[in-house]
């Protein structure tokens, strides 16, 4: 008994973001090889072991110029996000165990501490230095890939987070003037500063007109890098709008809104890593539903939910990235017929896209139907019909589209290697997490919460869902057989980034040239009045000027003369 | 032809290797017609409730599926024609016009 009272207040000076940066620091220590594998490996895992043996409570509370600070606040939504977290850490490790670069592995263990940290956080302040952290770290996974282009995606991504933490810093400033309080608790949405706060979240969760961020740079990631970019900033956007603003209504439609309109880009879109990121946006807004939504249940899915995306959605960028491992190219115009030689990857690919389609058995379904259960019971029938329609519509694009496209479909010719033993095992391990939590949800409902109780698996889900995916694949035949679904083609989809890329970049052109006229006009004009003044003064004043004229004494006499009969003239008057 | 490349196939790839097969394609095409059929025929066999009254109609969900996927192919194909740009549309600021990264063995 002495012996367990001991261990816990020694585990509790562990904070587990803290382990992350420990290990990211200890890393370029370590020559690169199996011990720094295995670094990186440890690391998440022994931040999850710490996470799970400190139990539930709030650690770390310390004072700091007035402020209450609480850097670990550890409660059941927190818990769940900081633990999945950890876990795609881990599985991260596996796949980039081939890795030699330094800098992508201490951006990945300072990325991924950070956003533990940020979930851990029970106040706004202690938040925002996470947030910060993770916006930062980040973008040394773009950077790395070392290009001009991955250079210039880098510095849009992260004036986007940048951007995203000063409007978020500056709405924490001014809640805590209005309320003398800076815990991060559930806000209303009313006051400059719950808006400030907000929209920082929603700028990070790729709201709509927010999003292309996203789109922008995550296909632009290394191929590890862009495995981890789809774990972390947009889960913890989540958590945060669960943990700030549940029961808002306004996320309701946009979340609607989010789940629906990427299934337009996603299908003739010809980078399968960004058709990835479109099903990103359209699990993101079950999500924000969810958050939206605010009951009980909601939440508990949007958790859920957020455990299973990052899982599936880890293992279809992690079979892509094998694909652009080995062929170094990741578009649908250059792919296709790869099952051949790598079928691994293609069954573990498979996998995640039934998953990701929520097919009954299949981890996605689990989650899903706790958020379109709620949306219905809540009487929100339009949003209930977005969410069905995204349902079908996934499984054109990540569900189908992408293993098709990769793996079937035209041959390319190509014939490479399969995947390498570590990313097929990272590969597999996710599989297989997708499949235990699919065929027995209530062990993933039960790291939720122990008072989740929620049957996924009643007939009317079960038949509803198969009904909706097999008539939406029967829909994909016809069409495919009959030539008229849309011929992949190179190419790029503008999106809403064209308005600061291209629109933005115009106006400002015509601006400063407009600019630059106007103050062109008035230099002239001010040099021009100027001139005309000097030339003035010249004519008078100048050598040839009147006053400076040489005048005989005559004529001062005669002046004199005029002066003094002008003073008689006006004595007499 | 590629498909007799046999090098380094293993035997998930010979399944795989099924779907390409002739044949292949209409068994697949007559199990989903069929598994369309039972699914829509599994909602005679149970009482259907739900929240709005569209859930509790017979295939609603196969419906749904139907109308969802032919919605977003069509304007899915229209919108392309609008919005598609050539890759080096953003020039060199951008990865989508790059040929392949370092990063890969290929």
């Amino acid at each position: 008994m002495e012996k367990l009272y001991r261990m816990k207040p020694m585990l509790e000076l562990l904070i587990p973001p803290f382990i992350f940066f420990i290990g990211a620091l200890l890393v370029p220590l370590i020559p690169t090889g199996i011990a720094r594998g295995v670094v990186t490996l440890l690391v998440p895992a022994v931040a999850a072991g710490v996470l799970w043996h400190v139990g539930l409570g709030n650690f770390f509370q310390v004072t700091f110029y007035g402020l209450e600070l609480e850097l670990m606040r550890v409660d059941e939504r927190s818990r769940i996000f900081a633990l999945v977290f950890c876990l795609a850490a881990f599985l991260a490790a596996i796949y980039a165990w081939h890795l030699k670069d330094t800098i992508q592995q201490v951006a990945t263990l300072f990325y991924a501490g950070s956003a533990v940290g940020a979930a851990l956080a029970g106040d706004l302040i202690t938040f925002f230095f996470y947030w910060e952290g993770t916006a930062i770290a980040s973008v040394f996974l773009i950077w790395a890939r070392g290009t001009e282009g991955a250079y210039w995606t880098g510095l849009r991504y992260l004036a986007v987070q940048i951007g995203s933490g000063v409007i978020l810093i500056a709405g924490v400033v001014l809640f805590y003037f209005e309320t003398g309080s800076i815990a991060f608790d559930t806000m209303t949405l009313g006051s400059i500063a719950t808006w400030m706060i907000f929209v920082a979240l929603g700028i990070k969760c790729a709201f709509p007109f927010f999003h292309s961020w996203l789109l922008d740079s995550y296909p632009a990631g290394t191929i590890t890098g862009t495995v981890i970019l789809s774990a972390f900033t947009t889960k913890l956007a989540i958590y945060a709008l669960a943990r700030g603003f549940a029961g808002t209504e306004l996320l309701i439609y946009i979340g609607a809104i989010m789940a629906v309109l990427p299934a337009f880009f996603a299908l003739v879109e010809n980078d399968l890593r960004r058709v990835l990121c479109h099903a990103v946006l359209v699990q993101l807004g079950f999500m924000v539903v969810g958050v939206g939504l605010g009951t009980e249940l909601a939440l508990y899915g949007v958790a859920g939910h957020a455990v299973v995306h990052i899982l599936y959605k880890s293992l279809l960028f992690m079979a892509i990235g094998a694909v652009m491992f080995r062929t170094g190219s990741a578009k649908a115009t250059d792919l296709g017929g790869l099952h051949r030689t790598m079928p691994w990857t293609t069954l573990f690919c498979v996998i995640g896209a039934i998953s990701s389609a929520a097919f009954p058995l299949f981890s996605g379904f689990v989650t899903k139907t706790m958020i379109l259960d709620e949306a219905a019971k809540a009487q929100y029938q339009l949003v209930w019909v977005a969410l069905v329609f995204a349902g079908a519509a996934v499984l054109a694009h990540s569900g189908l589209r992408v293993p098709l496209k990769a793996f079937f479909s035209k041959d390319s010719g190509k014939r490479p290697s399969e995947a390498p033993p570590h990313m097929l095992w990272a590969m597999g391990l996710t599989a297989g997490l997708c499949l235990v939590i699919g065929i027995f949800p209530n062990l993933l409902y039960a790291q939720i919460s122990p008072n989740l109780d929620y049957n996924a698996y009643t007939l009317g889900h079960i038949v509803g869902q198969v009904q909706l995916l097999l008539f939406a694949l029967l829909a994909y035949a016809l069409f495919a057989l009959t030539g008229l679904m849309p011929e992949e083609r190179k190419g790029i989809l503008l999106d809403f980034d064209w308005t600061y890329r291209k629109l933005g970049a115009f106006l400002l052109a015509k601006t400063s040239a407009l600019v630059s006229a106007v103050w062109g006009g008035v230099v002239d004009f001010l040099m021009r009045t100027y001139q005309n003044f000097v030339d003035g003064l010249m004519h008078t004043h100048g050598p040839e000027g009147r006053m400076a004229r040489e005048w005989p004494t005559g004529a001062m006499v005669l002046s004199i003369a005029l002066l003094l009969a002008l003073t008689l003239v006006v004595n007499f008057v | 032809m590629a498909d007799k490349d046999t090098t380094g196939v293993t035997g998930l790839a010979k399944i795989w290797g099924w779907v390409e097969k002739p044949g292949s394609m209409t068994v697949l095409i007559t199990t989903l017609v069929i598994a369309c059929a039972v699914s829509v025929g599994w909602d005679f066999t149970y009482e259907k409730y739900g929240y709005f009254m569209e859930e509790t109609l017979i295939g609603a969900y196969a419906a749904f599926g139907l109308i969802a996927f032919l919605t977003v192919i069509v304007t899915a194909k229209g919108w392309r024609e609008l919005i598609g740009r050539a890759e080096d549309y953003y020039g060199e600021r951008s990865v989508d016009g790059e040929t392949v990264s370092d990063e890969t063995d290929a």
